[in-house]
């Protein structure tokens, strides 16, 4: 029991990173479901997710962020290297996405963009690691 | 009004798409940093290689130098011992043969 519990925290120690991608993924992907159920029009009305439908039909996008979300999630599973840097790099561009329209159709700096600015980073190191072939 | 507080709005109203586009850039740039670090671990493997080789190259140049040396000693100490030995040998000083 105790010997499991051991491993289990080296896992997590050594997995840091991997915990990084799994929480990327799981936050876009509740970010993307949640979307799908929410009014169109606060949506349009907010500012983080105003220029999707400038370019996407409603529905769509919501639908394309779940599955990204869940693509990383899966590729984190597969443990294969170029999948999860795929998905790493789809994260990364919409959280991005995210971050620039907030940035664009806001006055002022909303701290939500912190948060989104971080998982842009979080992916961007993974996708960095992933063609560097480091680890 | 600034140029760019006037500049922004125009853009994003008339170019929706260019934030999309400057999304792109990001995990874009994340590629870049990778292909750079690797480029940059690839390049310090071989200054490593180079300096351990020519390291090995330099120690061999000093064990062939110091060989020589010894060589070179061991030639003189001969020469020498010859010499000693022409001189002192007796037969040198008996009277030519009949």
């Amino acid at each position: 029991m105790l010997r499991t519990a051991r491993s289990y925290i080296q896992i997590l120690i050594h997995k840091e990173h991997w915990w990084a991608e799994m929480w990327s993924g799981l936050m876009l992907a509740t970010f993307g479901g949640t979307c799908f159920f929410m009014e169109p029009y606060s949506l349009v009305r907010a500012s983080s997710t105003h220029n999707y439908f400038v370019l996407l039909p409603n529905g769509f996008w919501q639908i394309l962020l779940l599955l990204v979300g869940l693509f990383q999630i899966v590729a984190l599973f597969g443990g294969q290297r170029w999948p999860r840097g795929a998905a790493a790099f789809l994260a990364a561009f919409f959280y991005a996405w995210t971050t620039c329209s907030e940035l664009a159709y806001s006055t002022g700096l909303h701290p939500i963009v912190l948060f989104t600015a971080g998982w842009v980073g979080v992916n961007m190191f993974a996708i960095s690691r992933v063609v560097s072939g480091l680890r | 009004m600034s140029f760019w507080h006037e500049a922004i709005p125009f853009l994003i109203q008339q170019y929706p798409w260019v934030i999309p586009v400057i999304a792109l850039l990001f995990p874009l740039a994340a590629v870049g940093k990778g292909f750079a670090t690797a480029l940059d671990a690839w390049q310090k493997g071989l200054q490593q290689d180079f300096d351990r080789d020519s390291q090995r190259y330099q120690q061999l140049l000093e064990q062939r130098n110091m060989f020589e040396a010894l060589y070179r000693a061991e030639v003189k100490a001969h020469a020498e011992c010859r010499r000693l030995l022409a001189q002192h040998t007796v037969d040198k000083q008996l009277p030519p043969p009949l």
